[in-house]
């Protein structure tokens, strides 16, 4: 059994770590957008977090 | 948030520049650092910019007027620029005043706009260093293309090298 769940973790971790790959590879990609657009998405990421704010008791 | 609003603020900015009514100016904080890195979360735009002195007096109120005067309204320590809150920051530190000559031009949509340089950034991140600077100087330092031996001599002629390797042992050691 214990076999069986250390096997699982491997894969679980190497799972982990390609979306953590994959993130940085998007964050990347953002950070060459151009400054227009950065800021507008800015702006909007504020936005929509004050919206969210509204629903946590 | 419309295109347009934040035209419209770096519209201001340049006009008061081009005036004098702003004697030298720099974006900073989120907006300047978003420019080097990922987009993130923010609200406002910070202004730093070197107040004119008379007789020794800094002065402090006659872009503000200027403003007013012009319709803009003040929210808490903000002046409203349409939609957009700003906050204009007067230099208090030889960092600071360093940093707003030292910028560089950029232009957003034709409009040049002064913003800070990275490393200066990190400089005055590190100087303030309340948690959502040590955000900032993470994106910083594993975004921007930062000109290390330029960020090592203004960190060292303004105190800030301990601090700076503290902050990289904790987070890169």
């Amino acid at each position: 059994m214990d076999n069986i769940i250390a096997k699982n973790q491997k894969e679980v971790e190497k799972y982990r770590q390609m979306i953590f790959r994959s993130k940085e590879e998007c964050r990347r990609i953002f950070a060459k957008e151009p400054f227009e657009k950065k800021i507008k998405t800015a702006f909007e990421l504020y936005r929509r977090a004050e919206y969210i704010k509204k629903f946590v008791r | 948030m419309e295109d347009k609003a934040v035209e419209r603020v770096f519209k201001v900015i340049n006009k008061m520049y081009q005036e004098g009514r702003l004697k030298d100016y720099a974006v900073g904080g989120a907006v300047a650092t978003i420019y080097y890195t990922e987009p993130f979360a923010t609200k406002d735009i910070d202004i730093f910019f070197i107040p004119p002195e008379k007789d020794k007096i800094i002065l402090l109120t006659p872009f503000y007027d200027f403003l007013l005067k012009k319709g803009y309204k003040t929210y808490k320590e903000y002046i409203m620029i349409g939609e957009i809150p700003i906050q204009f920051i007067p230099t208090a530190t030889e960092l600071e005043k360093e940093a707003v000559e030292k910028a560089i031009s950029i232009k957003y949509k034709n409009i040049e706009v002064k913003i800070l340089r990275p490393e200066y950034l990190v400089a005055i991140f590190l100087e303030v260093f309340r948690p959502k600077d040590r955000d900032k100087l993470i994106k910083l330092f594993d975004q921007a293309k930062i000109d290390k031996a330029l960020l090592r001599d203004v960190l060292a002629r303004h105190n800030l090298d301990k601090k700076f390797d503290d902050f990289r042992e904790r987070y890169y050691g």
